[in-house]
């Protein structure tokens, strides 16, 4: 018994010692391995890093907006049958973007935006569906970029994104070379889009989906002026086809007793162009940056758009931004507030005062903080207003920065 | 139009004309060590993407323009754009 | 319309040219002054004799510059036993925006000032980043935008060499 308890213990010590052993050559290994991977700092691979071959986070930015609209449209239910209705809307927006890169020659750009809105007043009547109510957004945005050469860019997106009565794919393609030295870029993209929605009526009936679709171009150019001023031009042209209305869009019809839906035409060509400088005045730390915009489409709305910044630093760290946007369209031809004509027409129709004739002034400003490395806090406000009854204040905060 | 505002109008078409054709010429104007200012943080090549996007959404969900900007002028929402 | 015409033959005569920046040929390292932080000039050429040496181009303002600081950093510390010496050269900048840059991040190599351009345009160089080896007799032996197996490759080269 002894003997067999000893033979027991000699083999629980041999059994121990086995696994000793292993834990010990582990351990050895361990270390031999991490002694490997430090024990030549002079190798070509310590000193290029390995790491720079792996894909990295390079960039990240955080904003969170809020919008808080007024006013009062004719396109609205939330007022008289003939008479305009209420806008007033709270939208909260956060974003994120995150950069990756993944190597030397390829980069990825991910932009989460969720849109949280809420479209109705307390004493809304334009509660057409949930959606109308309280409406939450939220999609996925991947830019990716290739360097093939020095001088010449692919890039590529995918967008998607959700609402609740409302479903939206794009995707993209785009190519880009620098010429003279990165003096100047030439770029070229075109992107399609698919919507895919609730056919919803002004009295809230849901009759199945319908779909529509976008199809654009661009064209850009980058110039440097001068070691101090940027200038860039670019057109687009958008060709878009389906259901274009919003379906639950109402348009009081002449008499003032009823309501009818909204109707565009099937299709509609667009086109902007527009034109930007920057300059720069390094004695006085300012930047000047000034923009215009003409568009022209085939509703017969043509629009002008005008806009400045001024940028001072009012510290090494702090910059100051006030800006000035002044906006003037013609509006569709087929607006009205007073429809005439029987319904059963599909004559296009509308009372969305997005579309009417207006002019808009926007004021803005804005204070960047430029913290250590690359990265910034900002906090910024914008009232924007049009004469046609709309305003908003708009709130900004932002933090992101490259690494 | 009077003869002081056609002359006006001639010369600024002249000027314009000039910046569109010497901004299309492709010169190497800058060279790359000489590019701090274009670098400076106030520049557009510095300008934050999500704050552009996010001004880009406000404007054509309330206008009826949009485009010209390298982004879709259509779709993508139910926003009526 | 002659005028017209005139103007785009000015406008496309450009197209292509590169800016007209006066340089010498440069595979001799010039001999022009180049400025310590401290505001002390020294001849580059006198300065870097002698020695193999890698000469980093650099601005605060350039991010691609910072990306290859790490890389340069592990290199002086390898190879400065060795007898290479890696300088940075801050190009076109105030020595008071580098002074300012630099007390917020550390280098552990020399940096040296080049604020009016002089050297880079004599070296023909317009790119940022750009690394230069130097031999021992002031040769520029090879030039890069970045620092890769080839210029270690090049780098070991010279270090092995003899003078």
């Amino acid at each position: 018994m002894e003997s067999q308890r000893v033979a027991v213990v000699v083999a629980a010590i041999d059994g121990k010692a086995h696994v000793m052993r292993a834990l010990c050559a582990a351990a050895f290994a361990l270390c031999s391995f991490g002694a490997r991977a430090h024990a030549d700092p002079a190798s070509d691979a310590a000193i290029l890093g390995r790491a720079s071959e792996a894909a990295r986070i390079d960039e990240f930015r955080l904003r969170l907006t809020s919008y808080s609209q007024d006013g009062r449209g004719y396109q609205s239910q939330a007022g008289s049958v003939a008479g305009p209705g209420s806008e007033r809307a709270l939208i909260v927006q956060p974003l994120m973007l995150v950069g990756i890169r993944q190597n030397a020659r390829i980069h990825h750009e991910v932009v989460i935006p969720i849109d949280i809105v809420s479209a109705a007043s307390a004493n809304a009547l334009d509660v057409i569906s949930h959606a109308s109510a309280v409406n939450e957004a939220v999609g996925i945005e991947v830019t990716s970029r290739f360097d093939l050469t020095d001088d010449d860019q692919l890039t590529s997106n995918i967008n998607w994104h959700q609402e609740e009565p409302f479903g939206s794919g794009s995707f993209g393609l785009g190519y880009s070379r620098s010429l003279a030295d990165d003096n100047a870029v030439l770029g070229v993209s075109g992107q399609a889009t698919f919507d895919r929605f609730d056919y919803l009526q002004p009295n809230g009936d849901r009759h199945g989906r319908r779909n529509r679709s976008a199809l654009n171009g661009n064209l850009n150019f980058l110039q440097l002026l001068s070691p101090t001023t940027v200038f860039d031009a670019s057109y687009g042209l958008t060709f878009q086809e389906g259901l274009l209305e919003t379906s639950y869009n109402s348009v009081p019809v002449a008499g003032g007793m009823s309501r009818t839906g909204e109707r565009f035409p099937h299709s509609r060509t667009r086109h902007a162009a527009q034109a930007r400088v920057a300059q720069h005045i390094p004695q006085s730390h300012t930047t000047l940056r000034a923009a215009y915009r003409y568009y022209w489409d085939t509703f017969e709305l043509s629009a002008h758009t005008a806009e400045f910044e001024l940028h001072q630093y009012l510290l090494p760290r702090l910059i100051a931004r006030g800006s000035f946007r002044y906006y003037t369209q013609t509006g569709v031809d087929f607006f009205t507030t007073a429809f005439s004509g029987p319904d059963s027409l599909l004559r296009p129709r509308t009372a969305d005062s997005d579309l009417a004739e207006f002019r808009a002034r926007e004021y803005g400003f804005k204070l960047l903080w430029l913290a250590r490395g690359q990265s910034a806090l900002d906090v910024g406000y914008f009232h924007y207003s049009r004469d046609n009854g709309l305003y908003a204040n708009v709130l900004s905060f932002g933090y992101g920065g490259r690494f | 139009m009077t003869e002081p505002v056609r002359l006006a109008l001639r010369a600024l078409g002249t000027a314009l004309l000039w910046l569109l054709l010497s901004a299309t010429s492709a010169c190497a104007i800058v060279p790359q060590n000489r590019r701090q200012y274009l670098a400076d943080p106030t520049m557009p090549a510095q300008d934050d993407a999500l704050e552009r996007r996010a001004a880009r959404k406000f404007h054509t969900t309330r206008e009826g323009a949009a485009g010209a900007d390298g982004k879709p002028a259509g779709g993508g929402c139910g926003c009526g754009n | 319309m002659h005028r017209v015409f005139g103007f785009a033959l000015c406008a496309i005569g450009c197209a292509g040219t590169p800016a007209a920046v006066p340089h010498t040929s440069a595979n001799a390292l010039p001999a022009i002054d180049i400025t310590r932080l401290d505001g002390q000039a020294e001849s580059a050429r006198t300065l870097f004799i002698g020695s193999v040496a890698v000469i980093d181009l650099w601005a605060t303002w350039c991010t691609a510059c910072e990306q290859e600081r790490p890389k340069l950093e592990r290199l002086h510390a390898a190879y400065a036993a060795q007898g290479l010496r890696v300088v940075g050269l801050d190009v076109g900048e105030a020595p008071s925006v580098v002074s300012a840059y630099l007390s917020e991040n550390r280098i552990s190599y020399p940096i040296y000032l080049d604020p009016d351009f002089r050297m880079a345009d004599a070296l023909g160089e317009k790119r940022l980043p750009m690394i230069l080896i130097v031999d021992r007799s002031g040769r520029i032996v090879h030039r890069s935008p970045t620092l890769d197996a080839a210029v270690l490759a090049s780098i070991k080269s010279e270090l092995v060499s003899q003078p």
